[in-house]
């Protein structure tokens, strides 16, 4: 199955910058650059395991308010032991802020956005609004604030991508590219990308998934035929996958576990879902709750 | 009960409080725009409450209103219902129109004449008692010694036994057979006094869902005569199929039967006082509709087409008599229908394979019927695939805000200027503009797109700063038309909602074209050629339409319109007997590929939901063109 024609490999992109890089983090990570399906050559050199961290946690599933306690009032600090504490080879920055109603505090997204990035040496990648209203402004304020740092900003969706574009051109940071659950949405989306001049190795795929048992087959299929169809040489799906399988501290038998299993229920779905997203081919998962990174780090690396 | 009066033409009709204002408006004898069927989706039966009240969630339609409108007492009269005495102003445009149907057929010429109804003049002995050969005995002779077919092969109905004598006798033994040739044997369909062997006629019809084309023939000499074409009076029954059908469901079914027969016998009556002809001389009347419009026709019940199996009663070519059909000709008139394949692949349909001669040639057609729905068909003299499927209204007008079908005052082609974005639109009869037609939307459809005004999902790019790129009420907009220059007062737009819908269309349409490729094992270069078969294909710019990937690329040059193949299938198949004879045997060739139970279509479609396809080597010459134009526009190349 291993090719070793140039073209019909997936494209590397570079998250984060070092001092030499012209960033200020200790190190850049390289993703993507496969020949074959996942596992089924040699073993893809680094998995990374992200922790999404959030700037107002009424906005954060309950179950992992419990567990980090008072870190979730500090977004610098939380960003500090994801990476210290708890192990993530990246943070991954959610401006829940944006949630509140008749939201205007751009300053504050540039100013976190600093914090965040003074308080650990790793890449960050930025979730901006899910607010078309404001997503041109926020991307704008923490891409700004991010220059030269290669961040990895999302999310670019078909209906909301220019703003995103126009946020990574400008600062040179990469792209998350989600589409819901669809090879040729996933396509399309890169081509609006490609068209407004995203450079191809500034993108990042994200194909959208529920929770393990909550419709995750589809998402395994659709990440299948993204991979098989990169390696067949469509050189507009040839990009590396995140997955964010953000849905599973939500799900029911979280929600209704007994209080003494809920953390494990929790800890448990996240683990098996963002696992089967790295089986399916995802060179970076996102997860939540602080001890679902340390859990996929054994697993990845062991 | 409350009386209703439509201005401006003062109708007045009484109806039970609740009654809807279109129902009232029907009762009235006004003919309203209803492309939606009355369920307060399309928003073209505006009318304006002058005096009194009704009872209308204007909130909830708001988006159909200008605030001009809601201030004139807006409302949709699918919606209002009648509380009291009122009066209603109907404003021209939510009125059926004289629409711009297909009347002019390409490639009559060729049509082979050999009619199955011929006239025989006979000259007879008189009987006596040395030859006491009955009367009809004594036709029969002279028909087969004037040429015609043997006396045993012919079938004579007591009808005409019944005047015969009377006939032979007035006219001195001088009279004129017409002989017709039936499925089932020869028919003596009349005995004439005197010399009528001159006026022999039939009768083409495609009895299309919304429309009635009829072109009349003399049978002596295969000349055309006359065409004629008006709206399917069903129409006010429901404007769609479904509508219609579920009208018949609830024992409207001999209405509509009477409605079909009563729109053809007014185009038939229209042709024939044209050509000045007796309407009793047309003795062959040829049918192509779809399979539901032939069933209403044929009073059979077609209810059983609309749930799970989805099963017609019948498909195979049927004929009935005029009388029998309520068919405005001679009361022994064979009248025909076509076969059909399935539900969704009808007669029409049959008769487009006609009109395109794919049945008749080695390199494979694609044939391509865009009307209320859509069919597709590819193949050759060996083998035929067919499928069929929901195209939505929006390539006919409907769920588009300024939509309209193909009348006065549709933009019917359209060109936008790359540096300036200023439209070029031309319309219908040339009149002010008033809404866009379906081959104004794809030409629109293209340009916007060739202007870098939509991407590829078709959203319109507000960030290009032009005064005709705004912002909308509901959706972004691009204004084709400033209002100072229509019929209508308002800007005419087309919205991202329209573009959007547009694509879902396109996209069932090539999805479709994909789905038959690919089961015959072809790719699009394998087509020999595409042949546009309805009302709209004729008008459609055939570059646009590969633009915006409405069908496989294919060199222009190998794209025909071959306009309304109902009608012409249905004149070839009138002319034509040996002809008409294949047709059952088409129709049982055609292996007909159910879409909603094919897994790769919805694969298909969503691909298609792009500009022109999410696959750009199925379009190298359109990926060309659009490189070219993004360069003039200064966009960055994709080729990044």
């Amino acid at each position: 199955m291993e090719s070793n024609d140039e073209r019909l490999a997936i494209r590397e992109v570079r998250l984060g910058a070092t001092r030499a890089e012209g960033g200020t983090r200790e190190v850049s990570y390289a993703i993507g650059g496969e020949r074959d399906l996942p596992f089924s050559g040699k073993r893809p050199e680094r998995l990374l395991v992200a922790l999404e961290i959030c700037d107002d946690p009424q906005f954060w599933p309950p179950v992992v308010r419990d567990y980090v306690g008072d870190l979730a009032n500090d977004t610098a600090e939380w960003a500090r032991a994801a990476e210290r504490t708890y192990g993530a080879d990246l943070v991954r920055l959610n401006f829940t802020s944006t949630k509140q109603r008749g939201f205007d505090a751009f300053g504050a997204i540039a100013a976190t956005t600093e914090e965040v990035l003074a308080a650990t040496a790793r890449p960050l990648i930025v979730e901006g609004s899910n607010e078309p209203e404001l997503d041109s402004e926020v991307f704008r304020r923490s891409g700004e604030a991010g220059e030269g740092e290669r961040l990895l900003l999302g999310t670019a969706e078909a209906d909301r991508y220019r703003s995103v574009a126009a946020a990574a051109l400008a600062y040179g940071h990469a792209v998350i590219a989600q589409s819901p659950i669809d090879v040729n949405l996933a396509k399309q989306l890169n081509i609006l990308l490609r068209e407004t001049g995203v450079p191809q190795d500034r993108i990042v795929i994200d194909p959208y998934t529920g929770a393990l048992g909550y419709g995750f087959e589809y998402t395994y299929s659709v990440m299948e035929r993204i991979r098989l169809a990169a390696l067949a040489g469509d050189a507009d799906l040839a990009m590396p996958m995140i997955s964010a399988p953000t849905d599973t501290l939500s799900i029911r038998e979280v929600r209704e576990a007994a209080p003494a299993d809920r953390e494990a229920m929790a800890v448990a779905w996240e683990f098996y879902t963002a696992y089967a997203a790295v089986v399916a081919g995802a060179s970076i998962v996102c997860v939540r709750h602080p001890l679902t990174v340390a859990r996929l780090k054994t697993a990845l690396e062991g | 009960m409350p009386t209703v009066t439509f201005l401006p033409g003062y109708r007045k009709v009484t109806v039970p409080e609740g009654t809807t204002l279109l129902d009232a408006a029907r009762a009235a004898g006004l003919s309203m725009n209803v492309v939606c069927g009355g369920q307060g989706k399309c928003g073209k039966c505006l009318v304006f409450i002058k005096e009194g009240t009704v009872t209308f969630d204007r909130e909830k339609y708001r988006r159909f209103f200008s605030n001009d409108e809601i201030a004139r007492g807006a409302c949709l009269a699918c919606q209002a219902t009648v509380v009291g005495d009122i009066q209603v102003n109907v404003p021209a445009e939510s009125l059926i129109q004289e629409q711009k149907i297909l009347v002019e057929v390409p490639g009559l010429e060729g049509i082979p004449f050999n009619p199955a109804v011929r006239k025989y003049e006979v000259r007879l002995e008189p009987p006596s008692l040395d030859d006491t050969t009955p009367d009809l005995t004594r036709v029969l002779e002279g028909i087969e010694l004037q040429g015609g077919p043997p006396p045993t092969s012919i079938y004579a109905p007591l009808d005409v036994l019944c005047y015969l004598p009377l006939v032979l006798r007035r006219s001195g033994w001088h009279a004129t057979a017409t002989v017709a040739l039936a499925p089932v044997g020869y028919r003596l369909s009349s005995v004439d006094e005197g010399n009528t062997t001159g006026r022999l006629y039939g009768a083409a019809v495609d009895l299309g869902t919304t429309t009635v084309v009829v072109y009349l023939w003399s049978l002596v000499d295969g000349r055309i005569l006359a065409t004629a074409s008006n709206y399917n009076r069903q129409i006010s029954c429901g404007e769609d199929i479904l509508s219609r059908v579920n009208f018949s469901r609830k024992s409207g079914l001999s209405r509509l039967q009477q409605l079909a027969a009563e729109s053809i016998n007014e185009a038939l009556t229209t042709a024939a006082d044209a050509a000045g002809i007796d309407r009793e001389e047309i003795f062959e009347v040829m049918i192509a509709g779809n399979t539901v419009m032939t069933h209403l026709f044929l009073g059979i019940d077609p209810a059983y087409m609309i749930a799970e199996p989805y099963i017609p009663v019948v498909r195979r070519m049927l004929s009935t008599g005029a009388g029998q059909s309520g068919i405005a000709a001679h009361k022994n008139a064979e009248v025909y229908t076509f076969p059909a394949v399935s539900n969704f692949i009808g007669g029409d349909i049959i008769a487009d394979i006609l009109a395109t001669g794919m049945a008749e040639r080695e390199e494979p057609t694609l044939m391509v019927d865009i009307g209320t729905n859509f069919e597709a068909v590819l193949g050759n003299s060996d083998w035929m695939l067919s499928c069929a499927g929901a195209a939505g209204p929006a390539l006919e007008g409907g769920e588009v805000l300024f939509g309209m079908r193909a009348n006065p005052g549709a933009i019917e082609r359209a060109r936008i200027d790359a540096e300036t974005l200023a439209p070029t639109c031309s319309t219908i009869n040339g009149a002010r503009p008033r809404g866009i037609c379906g081959s104004g939307l794809i030409d629109l459809l293209a340009e916007l797109f060739r202007a870098c005004v939509i991407d590829r999902t078709g959203r319109i790019n507000l960030e290009i700063g032009h005064p005709r790129v705004r912002k909308g009420q509901y959706y972004p907009e691009f204004v084709v038309v400033w209002k100072k220059e229509t019929s209508l007062g308002k800007d005419i737009v087309i919205t991202e909602n329209d573009i959007r819908n547009l694509i879902m269309s396109k996209a069932a349409i090539h999805g479709a074209c994909m789905t038959l490729l690919d089961a015959a094992g072809l790719m699009p270069g394998d087509i020999g050629r595409v042949c546009f078969a309805g009302a709209f294909g004729n008008y459609l710019n055939k570059e646009n339409a590969i633009t915006i990937g409405l069908i496989p690329e294919i060199s222009l040059e190998r794209v025909e319109n071959i306009g309304n193949g109902a009608i012409t299938g249905a004149n070839i198949a009138l002319l034509d007997r040996k002809r008409r004879k294949e047709l059952d045997a088409i129709a049982r060739k055609i292996t007909y590929i159910e879409l909603n139970a094919e897994p790769s279509f919805m694969d298909r479609y969503t691909s298609s939901c792009f500009l022109p396809h999410t696959d750009f080597t199925l379009f190298p010459h359109v990926q060309q063109t659009l490189e070219a134009c993004r360069a003039r526009q200064g966009v960055r190349s994709w080729q990044a």
